[in-house]
């Protein structure tokens, strides 16, 4: 195996659906304020065509780069564009790592332990986190894929659970409110599938083809998505709209013999994906990072950003409108437009330029011009 | 870098269990197992049954006052000086005095709290809601467990009134909540409690009572399962039918500017006993099936003239129904619930005898 | 105080070719040692001596081989290296025999039963081997004990050990390499693998661990086992330890290196993978699907040693409304009477166990059952019936006890892991739990054991090597491919 391919496809595979279902499940459907959610299943469906085109600039620039990280394919333009792109897409990683652990935070400060310090689980979280961003990529993907297995597992459980309290009277046209609410709910599963950003850091050491592992996301995400959307929507039908966490109360209603209350499980699957995720995202951070910072502070380097995203976890927490404004699908889709769209293409553009002049040069030489 | 480590771990863990972070225990905490609510002079009167090992029959409650449930509710906490528990609650009573106020606003708080679980049955008390917590087990078991298990489907004939089930319908036009409604029965000098049919709401609002022939109509529209025995008189002779299955299909279409529902009934039954001495003949299965069905046929039409058509009342999801099979034309009513009377609605039911009873057919 | 004399066996002497010296030597070296032999001939015209070890050798042999032959020779070369040539090649009968130039090696070889022949004149000895040195006959295991297998151990020798393994592996591939660690013990260490299935590169690495030992005494194959691992401390090891040779017969034909120690009925072998805590010799041995259905049981109980204790006090403390109806008020009950709170109880209920268990271990047996009923009575009865205790907790310590020992490898990480996750489930409820979870399957995640991810081969995924992970497939597929540990998905060549 080269050293430098530590991760396997397959590991990218279901470290992506299992960030994005930990994602559908946190999402709660009245924050857009549009129509209870009839027309998320149906944009669930088309989520695989939209990942699609969102991953083109990623792809393009992969192939550009001739497979470097967006860190370092930027540093070919020169120092100043590389500083720019690593400190963009460390502010990137990082907030996406303390927003993960801080929407998890208000979940259960929220629901299940609202005796409970908003500064608590943001600590406790972020410890195990720091501790797997040390050990690195490598461990973090492996520990994923386990982690993803038993998560999405527990998901299906939960969903199959549900089957039975489906009232499909619940589900009715996803156009009941016409073009605009399915416009808004397409806007919203992309606002929620930002996690296709970390391929521009993780895909250069992926072993095999990265393309299928993010084709394979595509669908399962697509899958998972509607799964989430319409089993809760069939199993609360209008209760969802006043229900802050939707699928943690579908999880509350399901039972199994004597288990009458499976919203443990889904708070397990939720756990896991926030701290793989979060994990991943710091050790990203950090390797962007490390284009300022020398390898030797690497370890308090992580342990300066843990706490820090530690903080900044615990104040989305305490704060209702900052948390609202995680949730926000406007502030999402724009961050994720410009980390997975804009800069992106920006950059592949400008290599694609410079090889280009590059090569006429190098033209213009041999023809002894 | 190592011993920094240490010492913060160290730390961490003398902090940990010294208990200055931990919770309050189960034991100090007041285990709801049931809630009732009623009207009271200043708002309502909330009554809590609380898990109590040491007391008499295992369990205590609680009453006090506020102007909200909510408030209500807070007052126990404050008066017992424990933090109510609600997670394993079994069961919500609300009596019809105090739904007179609003459904919602009797429901507002069991809603929004995430520690009751939102299966939790709800149900509606002719009289006061705290008698049910009065009332006598013949196997010993508590008052909420004994009502809980009164509102299981199959159990006892009437439906379960699920609390995200009652959410749901009062988010939407399309349809109103019902819930089924309990009583208390004296027996030999103990109470008892008996189901005492279903209360349907008109949006908010309590609005009708079901007789006990109506809620056969509700439950077979509203798909609610049940196997109990449903009399029927054929040929002037009483007879017992077992009804297994109910399936319901439905048929939505507009004719003219009017919503139609087209209900079509697939039962599968069978004679479960003779009331007389007179059997069933083979050959008279037929006539028995098709008297069954007219007779379901018409106690659906009766049903649904007097409290859909004539009090405006969709507890039967004929709204949620025009609303998926009809969704634009729904939508464009000003308003469902004007629009009731002049939904015409049929039913047909198809019955199928699949089993005769022994004893119950001669060759 | 005087100074402690130097020890001569850490100092390669070369050995003289004055006996009566090269004698004082030894019975200096050997402070005049009683049990240091010394037979004086001289014969052929020639002065011998012939060096033993009380009770390491077998004199009747020595004589039968080796004095007898000398003594009835007759003439003998004049030359004293020629002499001593002729007595090696035509005059021992000894199968085995060595040449040694240095004192040390001497030292060595006395301590291994040979018996050193010094001739007055020659500049190196012969040793020949006539081992009788007290020492067990091969019985079954004590701890790895199966249904359906051999009732074969490793005993203490290395030369018996070397033998069961060469019984049972026929083919010439198996290499036997031994090396010597320790500076006073001298033991001998034997590295085997089977040079058509393990890497050359991990052998090497193995073997240079191995010469890298500095210890005085090395005793056990357990003061090895730190060296053969990896640098950063970790509660799951990736050597594997097991006294059974079928099995290390088994891990060899998959790759591994094997360790066999002079003095050790344990052998090592490495790499060693975490889903091989869950494999025995049995599953190999019985029908698949029962084979599959111990497998699975096994992984149920490991998860049950680590996360019921400290599931319980997370979901009793922090999230009871996880606990269906009917156990949530038999602990409600439990509770009311108790005045400790559930982290403490389980703490102190698990640490009486453990104290208990330790105590069970040193006692001899006739006084073992006793500590038994003291268990079961003091800590099973009274104290449920004091109300210090909760009766659920009891059940847990019950289950957890008896799944910590259906895979007695994994016992003491279960027993440290258990302690932790009750500490913080007790703190931090069911997420602390689900977090410590996912901290250990990272930790073991992270580690690899000469190259081969120790998750291997569930992440990374290695759908070939699955076949006998969870479940174990028939012999006939199985029998078509056999999995070497350097091939599986993941593997860091460079490593």
């Amino acid at each position: 195996m080269n050293s430098q391919k530590t991760v396997g496809a397959g590991q990218l595979l279901l470290f992506l659906t299992f960030a994005r279902v930990t994602v559908s499940l946190t999402h709660h459907f009245n924050t857009a304020r549009h129509v209870i959610g009839q027309a998320d299943w149906l944009a669930a469906l088309l989520l695989p065509a939209v990942l699609a085109v969102l991953v083109l600039p990623t792809a393009w620039l992969l192939r550009v780069g001739e497979g470097r990280t967006v860190c370092r394919a930027a540093r070919l333009l020169g120092k100043g564009w590389g500083a720019i792109y690593a400190g963009a897409y460390a502010l990137l990683f990082f907030v996406m790592a303390f927003a993960a652990v801080g929407r998890f935070s208000f979940f259960v400060t929220s629901t299940m332990q609202p005796d409970q310090s908003p500064w608590f689980f943001p600590a406790l979280l972020l410890l195990p986190v720091c501790y797997a961003a040390l050990k690195g990529l490598q461990a973090i993907m492996r520990a994923g894929a386990v982690l993803a297995v038993m998560g999405l597992v527990l998901v299906v459980f939960v969903l199959a659970t549900l089957v039975p309290r489906m009232d499909l009277l619940n589900v009715y046209s996803p156009l009941y409110n016409g073009w605009g609410g399915l416009a808004r709910s397409v806007a919203m599963v992309t606002a929620n599938s930002g996690v296709g950003a970390v391929l521009l850091m993780v895909a250069p050491r992926v072993r095999g083809r990265w393309q299928r592992a993010y084709a394979g996301y595509a669908l399962a995400a697509g899958v998972a998505v509607f799964g989430v959307a319409f089993t809760t929507l069939a199993v609360l039908g209008g209760f969802s709209r006043i229900q802050l966490f939707p699928f943690f109360t579908a999880a509350g209603v399901a039972n199994v013999g004597e288990l009458n209350n499976l919203s443990a499980l889904y708070a397990a699957a939720w756990i896991w994906g926030v701290f793989v995720q979060a994990a991943l995202y710091l050790e990203l951070c950090w390797q962007c990072l490390s284009a300022f910072i020398p390898d030797r502070f690497r370890t308090a380097a992580l342990v300066v950003l843990a706490a820090l995203a530690a903080v900044c976890a615990g104040l989305i927490t305490g704060s209702l409108p900052a948390a609202r404004q995680s949730f926000q699908p406007v502030g999402l889709l724009v961050m994720h437009g410009v980390y997975m769209v804009v800069l992106p293409l920006v950059l592949a553009a400008g290599l694609q330029f410079k090889k280009r002049k590059e090569a006429a040069y190098a033209q213009l030489d041999a023809s002894g011009g | 870098m190592r011993n920094w480590m240490q010492a913060a771990v160290s730390l961490l863990l003398a902090a940990a269990l010294c208990g200055c972070g931990a919770p309050v225990p189960l034991k100090e905490k007041l285990i709801v197992e049931g809630i009732a609510v009623d009207a009271a002079e200043a708002g309502y009167k909330a009554t809590v049954q609380a898990y109590s090992p040491a007391a008499e029959g295992g369990s205590r409650l609680f009453q006090a006052t506020g102007g909200t449930v909510f408030e209500a509710l807070r007052n126990i906490d404050v008066q017992v000086g424990k933090q109510a528990y609600y997670s394993d609650a079994r069961v919500i009573l609300l009596s019809e005095a105090c739904l007179r106020a609003g459904l919602w606003a009797a429901l507002d708080f069991f809603i929004r709290s995430s520690a009751l679980p939102a299966g939790v049955p709800v149900a509606a008390t002719v009289g006061p809601a705290a008698d049910l917590f009065a009332i006598e087990s013949e196997a010993g078991d508590q008052p909420a467990a004994v009502v809980a298990n009164l509102l299981q489907v199959n159990r006892s004939g009437t439906v379960c009134g699920a609390l995200y089930r009652v959410g749901a319908c009062l988010q939407t036009d399309a349809a109103d909540p019902a819930l089924p409604l309990l009583g208390t029965v004296q027996k030999q000098g103990k109470r008892y409690a008996r189901p005492a049919g279903i209360l349907c709401f008109k949006g908010q609002t309590p609005c009708t009572r079901l007789s006990r022939g109506e809620e056969w109509a509700f439950r077979w529209l509203c798909g609610y399962a049940d196997d109990r025995a449903y009399p029927l008189t054929f040929r002037g002779t009483p007879y017992t039918v077992t009804l297994h299955r109910v399936d319901r299909t439905w048929r939505a279409a507009w004719e003219g500017d009017r919503p139609a529902v087209h209900i079509a009934l697939a039962v599968a039954c069978d004679i479960a006993e003779a009331a007389s001495a007179h059997k069933v003949a083979a050959a008279e299965l037929a006539a028995f099936a098709r008297a069954l069905e007219a007779d379901m046929a018409r106690r659906v039409t009766r049903t649904l003239a007097r409290v859909f058509a004539e009090r405006r009342c969709d507890v039967f999801d004929l709204g949620r129904v025009l609303r998926q099979r009809q969704p634009a034309r729904f939508k464009g009513l000003a308003d469902w619930r004007q629009e009731m009377p002049r939904c015409r609605v049929t039913c047909a039911v198809t019955a199928n005898v699949a089993r005769v009873g022994q004893g119950a057919v001669t060759e | 105080m005087a100074d402690l004399p130097r020890d001569p066996a850490c100092t390669p002497t070369p050995l003289q070719p004055d006996l009566d010296r090269t004698l004082a030597d030894l019975r200096a070296a050997y402070g005049d040692s009683a049990d240091l032999t010394v037979r004086r001939l001289h014969t052929g015209g020639h002065d011998f001596a012939c060096v033993t070890l009380d009770n390491m050798a077998d004199k009747e042999l020595l004589d039968r081989l080796l004095l007898a032959p000398l003594q009835n020779a007759g003439r003998l070369p004049r030359d004293p290296v020629a002499c001593m040539a002729h007595v090696e090649r035509t005059l021992s009968r000894a199968p085995e025999q060595k040449r040694l130039h240095r004192l040390d090696q001497v030292f060595c070889q006395l301590g291994d039963g040979f018996g050193v022949l010094l001739l007055n004149g020659c500049s190196h000895a012969l040793a020949v081997g006539v081992q009788a040195f007290p020492a067990r006959g091969v019985e079954p295991p004590q701890n790895d004990v199966m249904e359906r297998a051999a009732h074969e151990a490793f005993t203490e020798v290395l030369g018996r050990n070397v033998a069961l393994l060469r019984r049972r592996v026929k083919s010439p591939m198996l290499t036997v390499e031994t090396l010597t660690v320790g500076e006073r013990s001298a033991t001998k260490v034997a590295v085997c693998y089977l040079r058509d299935s393990a890497r050359p590169e991990t052998v090497d690495r193995i073997k240079r661990r191995l010469q890298a030992v500095r210890m005085d005494m090395v005793l056990e194959s357990g003061y090895l086992q730190p060296f053969l691992e990896n640098n950063a401390p970790s509660l799951f090891s990736t050597v594997g330890v097991s006294e059974r040779p079928d099995t290390v017969c088994a891990k060899l034909s998959e790759g591994r290196v094997a360790v066999l120690t002079d003095g050790s009925p344990f052998c090592l072998f490495t790499p060693f993978l975490f889903v091989e805590h869950f494999q025995s010799m049995d599953d190999y041995t019985l029908q698949p699907a029962y084979a599959t259905l111990i497998r699975l049981l096994k992984m149920l109980a490991f998860f049950l040693a680590v996360l019921l204790p400290g599931l319980y006090v997370a979901i009793g403390e922090h999230n009871p409304e996880v606990f269906p109806g009917a156990i949530f008020f038999k602990v409600i009950d439990a509770e009311m009477t108790t005045p400790f709170s559930l982290l403490w109880e389980a703490l102190i209920i698990h640490t009486i166990y453990e104290i208990m268990r330790e105590a069970g271990l040193r006692l001899p047996k006739s006084v073992g059952h006793a500590v038994s009923i003291v268990g079961a009575l003091v800590i099973g009865e009274a104290a449920v019936d004091a109300g210090l205790i909760g009766a659920p907790m009891i059940i847990v310590v019950a289950v957890t006890a008896l799944a910590s020992y259906v895979i007695p490898s994994l016992y003491y990480p279960a027993a440290i892991l258990r302690f932790g996750l009750i500490v913080v489930g007790g703190v931090a409820g069911l997420f602390g739990v689900l977090l410590g979870f996912a901290g250990v399957v990272t930790a073991i995640a992270a580690q690899q054991a000469y190259g081969v991810p120790l998750l291997a081969p569930l992440s990374p995924f290695d759908p070939a090597a699955m076949r006998d992970t969870f479940w174990r497939v028939g012999w006939r597929r199985l029998a078509r491919r056999t999995v070497r540990v350097q091939n599986l998905q993941g593997t860091d060549e460079d490593a």
